[in-house]
């Protein structure tokens, strides 16, 4: 599995997704916390750059964040049913039966939150990937080539999907003229 | 009612805290 450093001029800040994750814990401590927990994250990354991965994970921040949001909307809904169950004054066994779909729906709003989080994360990753692999070869181009040759790779790779390919076929065919000569 | 309500806060919060460890703990999270 491949990995790379992906550079990122993000200013560091309390407001990140360590914040967002602490405050749906535990919102005030949980907000504190996790705001300088994430500003530590992207100092560092700005630092040393953002590891990212060949193979985005369905399994990632931003499906824990889906989770937790999942769980604080539960809460909300939870809270208003109670309250509406308590006003209908139902009788014990509509009531409990009422608590059971309501529980029900808190356990699905999780699941839901997760698996759209997940998913967002997953592009997320796989762009961040797409990027760190463009600075990678840029910044290799710019090193040992040329920096108006690398300026024109990053060029072509920005507007061209297939650039890669293109590369390939030209490099073949220059190949296969040279030994036709 | 209110003391409904803390306890539906307080289940919410270990809710949230066994969700964040689960997720920390289980193997191929990508914090990332």
């Amino acid at each position: 599995m491949s990995e790379l450093k992906l550079k990122t001029n993000a200013e560091p800040t309390i407001f990140n997704k360590e914040m967002v994750i602490g405050t749906l814990i535990a919102p005030v401590i949980g907000t504190i916390i996790g705001g300088y927990i994430g500003k530590s994250r992207m100092k560092d990354e700005m630092e040393h750059g953002k590891t990212v991965s060949e193979n985005p994970s369905f399994w990632n921040k931003d499906t824990l964040i889906g989770g937790l949001a999942g769980n604080f909307v539960a809460y909300i809904g939870v809270k208003v049913a109670l309250a509406a169950i308590t006003l209908a004054a139902l009788t014990p066994i509509p009531a409990l039966l009422a608590l059971a779909a309501v529980s029900a729906a808190a356990v699905g709003s999780i699941v839901v939150g997760a698996y759209i989080g997940g998913k967002a994360g997953e592009s997320r990753l796989k762009a961040e990937y797409e990027e760190a692999k463009k600075q990678t070869i840029v910044e290799h181009i710019g090193r040992t080539t040329s920096p108006e040759i690398a300026k024109a790779v990053e060029y072509s790779m920005e507007h061209n999907k297939e650039w890669g390919k293109q590369v390939a076929e030209d490099r073949l065919l220059a190949a296969a003229q040279e030994q036709a000569r | 009612m209110a003391a409904f309500f803390v306890l539906l806060q307080m289940i919410t919060m270990a809710v949230g805290i066994v969700t964040f460890l689960s997720f920390v703990i289980t193997p191929g999270f990508n914090y990332n």
